[in-house]
């Protein structure tokens, strides 16, 4: 499958605004992580752990999905292909492991809006509600590495993406 | 024995990626004994769960 110029461009301008927007999305959510890790205040810890929770279900979420779905399409609309580049297969697993993690995690930070929420919830019950800094600061980390990996697309071919290129050669050759 | 030229053998796996598989390695045996030693905290939504629901908990499976 290969895309027209076209249709190439716009879904690589898509795949690079929800990719970059994911990482801008993190961002946005990290002050909110960093009061829940700090702060011992009741209605603080209520209003970061509700917005936590939209930013990561409402925004985070589709963005990481769209940025994985789009990342697959351009690859195999293309001629980097999926497993031929090191640099594609590499950010391909980063980034369906981030996708997967996140969405486990999503499912904690909406059961600790929810706890957040309830107005009978105390505030040692609120105190006692963990941060999710060390997944954030992690997932932030590794969108960074599949980004740096995606402007230097470091040199390499796998076995198969070799065999495809020698199997290419062969076959102008011949012609 | 004949050695086959350059051109016709894969040229083998770069060091950045090998380098990229250690590091992957490392951490992944990190976070897999963080999991199993409890290190890393509970997972999972369940971990919300506080005092009250432990005892609910403990109180329904009769320990």
């Amino acid at each position: 499958m290969r895309l027209a110029p076209g249709q190439r461009r716009a879904v690589l301008a898509t795949h690079l605004a929800l990719s970059v927007g994911w990482v801008g999305a993190i961002l946005a959510y990290l002050p909110f992580d960093l009061v829940t890790a700090t702060s011992d205040e009741p209605a603080t810890l209520r209003a970061a752990y509700a917005a936590m929770s939209l930013i990561a279900g409402a925004v985070i979420r589709p963005l990481a999905i769209g940025a994985l779905l789009t990342g697959i399409l351009v690859s195999l609309g293309t001629t980097w292909g999926l497993v031929r580049h090191w640099w594609v297969a590499i950010s391909l697993v980063m980034t369906a492991l981030a996708t997967i993690v996140l969405l486990i995690e999503i499912q904690t930070i909406e059961a600790y809006a929810a706890v957040a929420a309830d107005p009978a919830a105390t505030a040692d019950r609120l105190q006692g509600l963990d941060s999710t800094l060390l997944h954030s600061v992690g997932g932030l980390l590794v969108l960074l590495v599949i980004l740096v990996m995606n402007v230097h697309k470091p040199r390499g071919l796998t076995p198969y993406g070799w065999r495809m290129q020698r199997r290419a050669a062969e076959t102008l050759r011949q012609r | 024995m004949t050695d086959q030229p350059p051109s016709d053998r894969y040229p083998g796996t770069p060091g950045w990626v090998k380098a990229f598989a250690v590091i992957a390695v490392v951490l992944a045996l990190l976070i897999g004994l963080a999991l199993v030693t409890g290190l890393g905290g509970p997972h999972g939504p369940q971990r919300h769960g506080g005092p009250l629901e432990s005892a609910a908990i403990r109180l329904a499976s009769g320990l």
